[in-house]
């Protein structure tokens, strides 16, 4: 068989799993990044590629504001819209013409999120928390369903999307079982101890015969990182909300921006819950869009208002967010008042060290995208086409972390950080 | 080394490994270690059936390792394989949409709740096929049978299924009573309300859905480059760009004809509020109703046709058809990506499966007797690299393991409706914690849920070993709670003790018999892991003088060991 073997902790070198391990100082080498996945295709026409006027484009009523030097098209409809870019122009820059090359939902994303049609790549966000934020007790937050962690599975967790990792994490949260007799058995501290010292002094009689190498190795060593990252876990139960309760929008900035200060986890994938997938009715994207960026706002001013882990910093300073949708929308109106999908994105990217109230990239009258030259990010006739490979290579080697390992002959996007 | 006696293999009960004239596989590299008896009993038990081997079994194969053959063809025939058929070519075609909440409880289903709905609804393709694949029915009648099975719920959601008797119950082999052209589960209107293909799109999004899991072919693979500013929002101008753009017509020019084939509403299904309903349009190939979607005539890869069962027979003629089968269950029962199924090894399982009249049963014991799936380790870094050894339980063996050799079974009732269900819903209801999507922990466990999670997790993470410690706490309490409330001799597991019991000796007995049920390990009494387990119990006990407890406690770690949750 020739599947690629995962070995990547072991070869990031001096990462050896234990609690006092992940318990140790949260070294800040990197920011932290936050990943909103407004999922569905947003009509960018709606805010930040303002199209007014144009017999080749349907576009909502508006008119353009210039903020910084970023043109959005804004109206009493979206007020959030405008509120968003007063207060964070400075820090936001967007970037237009992203190619997925493709117009499904599912490949879309796969595509946004990692840059790659392979179906085991590990998303941004993944790759991030792998390489920054290992000793965290959960160094990826998924409040998301979309995601996708490949070989990093073992550094994530999903909250579910009714927030069933509440359950798990505290007893007295447990799905309730059909007939109450049924009590689980509960140890005391003692009694987990000996549990323990039976599963991990058995573990480790596999690393020394069958798993001491290669793939079986990285299964046990993935199970054991899974119970110790659990047991760090526990104490956070209740911020995870109530199990069964579907996590809105606001409840996971909360989250997101607890896991992040407290130094819980070091990434975040965040599906807000709006369904922008507007092919019957395309007005929905007003309130969708306001809705949006009204969160947005409440995200910037969450990080802007916590303290960093560095001196005198705030979370803003320290954490990087991207905002993009897997697809956007048609120029025109279908005959069911909706807009289909179309393969060409528009994003947005702010934080810490972001070169903000900017703008690269650019699409025509067509929502065709301007070749890019990838280097520099200015816009180039003799350029090449921007795809979401390059936007993701640029924004890892901003954060810090090489992108060549993991896209391979990408020449990552330039021009995104100071 | 111990090698398996591979030419014993293949007894009665239909095609066997000496019809279909497979040579053995040559060994493997000496630094490859193989699974012993037992171990290669365990796996082959937990793919074919999601269960482990009894004590029994494992006692005849390591007395006698020239037995494995007849156990290993038992398996075969234990109707749990049924349940993995399913589990298999649900990954193959993710029909199990157990994260959905858009199924209305209304009309002849209204009070069903919505858990039983999603569970029902979504079964009945899986059902026909593990039917065909049980009896032994050559397996591209899941593309030709006239019939599909339904239960009680997919009987009252169509208007057009016959024959289904109440008073029985369970699944059933059932007729549909329109015209609609016979082409098994294409026929079946899960297909339509399962994939969604709107609009414009009209059936191309089943289409591709066929193609993926029948000929792992996936157009979405394809990058798509268009030419200018198409208009996509245009049905026109897509008609046009379709055939016109070269970069579009690259694709279009074959599915645009495949999605013509399907004879159902476009876009209807995801709209569905009242059942029994409808979804096949009669008209369709007698008045042409692709005319209206695609605007071409059906057709398979330039091979014409009119009905679902022109393209069904074209499918089974087409070589990728067998090599995507023999891929798949490769790929499942080896837990590798579909893609990195080694070509040989795809096409040596394709011609066992032809080779036996398409007897996929035959297929399942070609892989089981695949060197690949005897692997279990690597003796040396170097030979590690891409070695696959151990494979992760999935969700659904996790549900059948713990429910055999404990008895619990993990469910919970979701009271509330469900978020974001259409209005008239039930309750979601009972549901099956650790395969639902939705309140359960199905994706938590590295499963799919068919909607949003379409790839398993083949490893370990918080969350997977969180709900594993969960489940064995359940499990644990309920097993030694129900055993010592029965006669030994009636009970699950703790035959050889009572709660009184405290001599060393036959505590560690029966600490032996369960390292040989639960991971098929025949250990000595003072075998390092059973001291471990010693330890669990005579602390416990002595801390509580509570024998219950000390079982309860020493099987609650033992559920939740690694080699509960790899085989």
């Amino acid at each position: 068989m020739s599947i690629r073997r995962r070995s990547l902790l072991a070869s990031a070198g001096a990462f050896a799993l234990g609690p006092s391990t992940l318990r140790a100082a949260q070294a800040v080498d990197g920011p932290n990044v936050i990943f909103v996945h407004p999922h569905g295709g947003w009509d960018t026409t709606y805010s930040i590629d303002p199209k007014p006027g144009l017999a080749t484009v349907d576009a909502p009523v508006g008119e353009i504001t210039t903020y910084s030097e970023i043109p959005v098209f804004t109206h009493s409809s979206r007020p959030s819209l405008g509120a968003y870019f007063d207060a964070w122009a400075e820090q936001t820059l967007v970037v237009h013409g992203l190619s997925v090359r493709s117009i499904a939902h599912l490949e879309c994303t796969k595509r946004m999120l990692t840059g790659s049609t392979d179906e085991e790549a590990p998303d941004l966000v993944a790759i991030a928390a792998h390489a920054l934020g290992r000793d965290r007790p959960l160094p990826y937050l998924m409040l998301a369903d979309r995601t996708m962690v490949g070989p990093l599975a073992a550094i994530a967790g999903r909250v579910g999307p009714t927030a069933q990792i509440r359950a798990l994490l505290d007893p007295g949260d447990a799905l309730p079982p059909i007939d109450p007799r049924h009590a689980p058995f509960v140890g005391s501290n003692d009694e987990e101890a000996l549990i323990r010292a039976f599963v991990e002094g058995n573990a480790a009689r596999a690393q020394a015969e069958r798993a001491a190498y290669g793939y079986n190795a990285d299964r046990i060593a993935d199970f054991l990182e899974g119970r110790a990252r659990g047991d760090l876990l526990k104490p956070y139960a209740s911020w995870f909300g109530d199990a069964g309760t579907l996590l809105g929008f606001d409840a996971m900035i909360g989250l997101a921006l607890d896991a992040l200060e407290s130094g819980m986890s070091k990434t975040v994938m965040m599906d807000p819950l709006l369904d922008f997938d507007t092919h019957r009715g395309n007005g929905e994207q007003t309130v969708l869009q306001d809705v949006l960026f009204a969160g947005l706002d409440s995200l910037l001013q969450g990080l802007a208002a916590r303290p960093g882990q560095r001196s005198g910093g705030t979370l803003l300073d320290e954490t990087v967010v991207v905002v993009a949708s897997e697809l956007s929308r048609t120029p025109k109106m279908n005959a069911y008042g909706g807009k289909d999908h179309w393969p060409y994105c528009s994003v947005l990217l702010l934080g810490a060290g972001v070169r903000g109230g900017r703008v690269l990239g650019q699409t025509d009258d067509a929502m065709v995208p301007a070749l890019v030259d990838i280097p520099t990010g200015a816009v180039d006739v003799a350029g090449d086409q921007l795809r979401p490979e390059n936007f993701l290579a640029g924004v890892l080697q901003g954060i810090g972390v090489d992108p060549a390992g993991w896209f391979p002959g990408t020449t990552p996007l330039g021009g995104l950080f100071a | 080394m111990w090698a398996l006696p591979w030419l014993a293999l293949g007894i009665a009960c239909g095609p066997t490994l000496e019809d279909t004239s497979v040579e053995p596989a040559p060994a493997r590299d000496p630094a490859v270690a193989e699974l012993m008896p037992a171990q290669y009993l365990l796996r082959a038990s937990m793919v074919l059936r999601g269960v482990r081997p009894s004590a029994a079994e494992i006692q005849q194969v390591v007395d006698d390792p020239s037995a494995l053959a007849a156990v290993v063809e038992g398996y075969l025939y234990d109707p749990r394989f049924g349940d993995a058929m399913r589990d298999l070519h649900n990954e193959a075609w993710s029909f199990r949409a157990t994260a959905q909440t858009n199924v209305p409880a209304s009309g002849t289903l209204a009070d069903e709740p919505m858990g039983r709905l999603r569970r029902s609804l979504y079964e009945s393709p899986l059902r026909t096929i593990s039917y065909i694949i049980e009896e032994d029915h050559p397996y591209t009648e899941i593309l030709t049978a006239d019939y599909q099975l339904a239960d009680d719920v997919v009987a009252r959601a169509w208007s057009n299924l016959d024959g289904y008797d109440p008073a029985v119950g369970g699944w059933q082999v059932v007729g549909w009573t329109d015209d609609r052209p016979r082409a098994g589960i294409l026929s079946d209107n899960v297909l339509y309300i399962r994939f969604a293909s709107m609009g414009s799109n009209y059936n191309r999004g089943r289409a591709n859905s066929m193609s993926r899991a029948l000929l792992c072919h996936d157009y979405l693979d394809r990058e798509i480059t268009l030419e200018g500013a198409l208009d996509l929002s245009n049905p026109d101008v897509v008609a046009d760009a379709v055939t016109a753009s070269e970069a579009c017509a690259t694709c279009h020019r074959t599915l645009d004809p495949l999605a013509s084939f399907f004879p159902f509403r476009t876009g209807f299904a995801l709209y569905l509020q009242e059942w029994p309903a409808e979804l096949y349009d009669p008209n369709w190939v007698t008045q042409e109703g692709w005319w209206y979607g695609t605007e071409v005539a059906p057709s398979y890869y330039g091979q014409a046709g009119t009905s679902l069962d022109d393209l069904a027979r074209d499918i089974l003629a087409d070589d990728r058809f067998a090599l995507c089968t023999a891929k798949r269950f490769y790929a499942w029962m080896t837990q590798t990506p579909l893609h990195h199924v080694p070509d040989d090894v795809a096409g040596d399982l394709q011609d066992v499966l032809v080779g036996s009249g398409w007897n996929a049963r035959t297929l399942a014991r070609a892989v089981v007797m695949h060197p690949d799936f005897r692997v279990s380790h690597a003796r040396d870094a170097a030979t590690a690299d891409g070695l696959v050894g151990l494979q992760k339980v999935r969700p659904e063996q996790l549900e059948r393991m713990i429910a055999d050799l404990t008895g619990f079974t993990w469910q919970t009732d979701v009271p509330e409706l469900c978020c974001g269900a259409p209005a008239g819903s039930s309750p979601v209801g009972v549901i099956p914690v650790t395969t639902d999507a939705w309140s359960g922990f199905q994706t938590l466990l590295g499963g799919i849920d068919g909607a949003f999670v379409s790839q398993p997790s083949n490893t370990a993470n918080t969350t997977s070993t969180l709900a594993l410690r969960q489940l064995a706490a359940e499990a644990a309490a309920f097993l030694v709670r129900e055993d010592f409330a029965l006669p030994a001799a009636e009970r699950r597991r703790l035959r050889g003790v009572e709660a009184t019991t405290v001599d060393e000796a036959s505590i560690r007995a029966q600490l032996v018999s369960l390292h040989l049920d639960l991971y098929a390990e025949q250990v000595a009494a003072d075998d390092a892991s059973v001291s471990l387990a010693w330890s669990i119990w005579s602390e416990v006990h002595r801390s509580s003088g509570d024998g219950t407890r000390a079982w309860q406690a020493t099987l609650t770690a033992m559920l939740q060991d690694w080699r509960m949750f790899y085989y």
